[in-house]
């Protein structure tokens, strides 16, 4: 008969009427996405052995990583990774080829940004990680080596470890003082003293090289001292001033 | 209870007697009175059009099971507002190649035919405006009008769209005015009159729905039609023809051409129930509420058929009309007519 389909319709979309919304109020709601959803990526720092496999798997140039070798370990250590988003095609070539799986996607897809130089995103070594690294231990060959020779090798290992962070911080003394103050304002103050006074230097990165707690206290008070005197500098200059 | 129902039968007896009170003579309490019952109807046009905007739109977005217009004040109800606000402080925009007072007066002349309509709608016991006695013809008349301003803002526009817009709404309004005022002659053959609300008397037994299902059926697609609603949207068709007749126009001047559309639907849809659904009739509540839950019934009845069905394609809209409603509309005047002859035999 004619017509019954049309209220077969009717009936369809009242039936939709009543029933539930199926509409997702995005930013008050998060949408339920699939497991393998491909949103941010993202690196664990700290199983990254530095292979640069991803860096040239990745079709879009999107992935770069700066990389230094292990004093100690002699092995090649992650510095820095930089992954530049505006560029990523989501291909999932660098998480597939990664020897180590530390590269994921997780479910945040709210990577727009105001300016195009915050898209890029750059993990940085923690430093903690160089703390926790462990001594050099020859526990696993099981060879009992000699205490003297141990200990010229460590001496020797301490005068090396002073040099390279001596042309660390000849290079660019913030970042490498930056470990150790709390702030980037107070890393260019110590920066200047560093700059001014050799022996300072000198002491520093003894320390640092030896007790990293120790040259954490003295960078601090370094920097107090420093303060304390441009304020009074200061001070006194006003003081003159009103007179 | 009775104070209730007369409320503003009352109220205009009031408002007479204290305008003679003054001094002024009955001629011009009239004028006055009718001034204010012009003023009354546009407010509740414009009452009507926001919140049937808002409800349109709620309708549409359940139907598809989306939640509709929700930020601005609960369930988004001053949504409508916020739009006509946008829609007021936009630039007025008139393109230069088309035939200005043409373009201009179009949409004008479309709205004043929909407030027009409104003259004869009863909306209460003892409330219409002008009760004519050729209401219905009236309101058929006029209604078939807004097929000219139409055709004004589809060749004024001087846009291909614009004029096959109008172009479509001529032939379909011209095709469908005939189905529309055939089925209507069964309410009239049976009610014997064509004043609104001696048809909405006749009604104080049976709904004239009941009598006369078929005309109901024709008389509401053939509205439709009339309407430019969904599925027959062929003027506006944005799929084929961007906005159709009113692809030029913006801002307030679409605005009105939307509003009229509206207001006709308003306008259609109180006739609708006055002729079939026993127009003010009802127990308990006041007369002029029973107009108002009927109207949006038929309203709801509107709008659920424009967002179930997809737009039917122009010939089949034509042949439509020509080959099966006029046909059948045909057949119900002449059933009608034998079923009142048999009747009246019966009972006379």
């Amino acid at each position: 008969m004619y017509g019954t389909g049309l209220l077969k319709g009717m009936a369809i979309t009242l039936k939709y009427f009543f029933s539930k919304k199926l509409a997702i109020e995005y930013p008050e709601e998060m949408p339920k996405l699939p497991e393998r959803y491909r949103g941010h990526l993202y690196i664990e720092f700290e199983k990254c052995i530095a292979c640069g496999i991803c860096t040239k798997t990745c079709p879009n140039d999107v992935l770069s990583l700066e990389d230094a070798r292990d004093e100690v370990t002699k092995k090649k250590k992650l510095v820095s990774y930089t992954i530049d988003h505006q560029y990523c095609m989501f291909c999932n070539l660098c998480v597939e080829n990664c020897p180590s799986n530390c590269l994921h996607f997780d479910h945040n897809f709210e990577l727009s940004q105001y300016k195009r130089d915050d898209i890029k995103e750059v993990f940085s070594r923690p430093p903690e990680m160089d703390q926790a690294a462990p001594p050099p231990s020859t526990a696993d060959s099981g060879e009992a080596s000699e205490p003297a020779s141990d200990l010229a090798e460590d001496a020797q290992k301490k005068q090396k470890k002073m040099e390279a962070l001596m042309t660390a911080l000849d290079k660019n003394p913030v970042k490498v003082l930056s470990r150790y103050v709390e702030n980037e304002e107070d890393a260019q103050i110590l920066a200047s003293i560093v700059q001014g006074d050799r022996s300072k230097a000198e002491k520093l990165v003894e320390l640092m090289a030896d007790d990293q707690d120790k040259a954490r206290k003295v960078a601090t008070a370094f920097v107090n001292k420093e303060k304390k005197q441009r304020q009074s500098q200061t001070e006194g200059g006003e003081k003159h001033e009103h007179e | 209870m009775q104070r209730i129902e007369t409320l503003f039968v009352d109220l205009s007896d009031w408002f007479i007697a204290w305008l003679q009170g003054l001094g002024v003579p009955l001629a011009w309490a009239d004028a006055i009175l009718l001034f204010i019952q012009f003023l009354c109807i546009v407010g509740i046009i414009l009452l009507n059009i926001t919140i049937l905007i808002w409800l349109e739109r709620k309708v549409s977005g359940f139907i598809q099971q989306r939640p509709g217009p929700n930020r601005l004040g609960p369930f988004g109800v001053f949504q409508t507002i916020a739009d006509a606000i946008k829609l007021l402080t936009k630039e007025d925009i008139i393109p230069s190649k088309t035939d200005r007072w043409i373009f201009i007066t179009a949409p004008i002349l479309f709205m004043t035919i929909s407030v027009m309509l409104y003259i004869v709608l009863p909306m209460g016991k003892d409330m219409a405006v002008v009760d004519l006695n050729v209401g219905l013809f009236f309101f058929i008349s006029l209604g078939s009008l807004t097929t000219i301003a139409l055709l004004m803002g589809g060749w004024g526009s001087n846009n291909k769209w614009s004029l096959l817009g109008a172009m479509r709404s001529v032939a379909q309004m011209i095709s469908y005015e005939i189905p529309l005022a055939l089925s209507l002659m069964g309410v009239v053959m049976i009610a014997g009159s064509l004043r609104l609300s001696d048809i909405v008397a006749a009604q104080s037994n049976i709904w004239f729905v009941l009598l006369q299902p078929i005309a109901f059926i024709t008389y509401f697609i053939a509205a439709t039609a009339e309407l430019n609603r969904g599925p027959f949207d062929m003027p506006e068709a944005e799929q084929e023809l961007t906005a159709g007749a009113y692809t030029e126009y913006s801002g307030m001047r679409y605005a009105l051409f939307f509003l009229a559309e509206y207001t006709n639907l308003v306008a259609v849809s109180a006739l609708l129930s006055t002729l079939f659904l026993g127009g003010w009739q009802g127990p308990w509540l006041p007369s002029w509420l029973w107009i108002i839950i009927k109207t949006y019934l038929v309203m709801f009845l509107f709008m659920w058929v424009k967002w179930t069905f997809p737009r039917i394609r122009m010939d089949h809209l034509m042949a439509f009309s020509w080959k099966v409603l006029i046909p059948v509309a045909l057949v119900n005047i002449v059933a009608t007519g034998f079923g009142l002859y048999i009747f009246k035999g019966i009972g006379g």
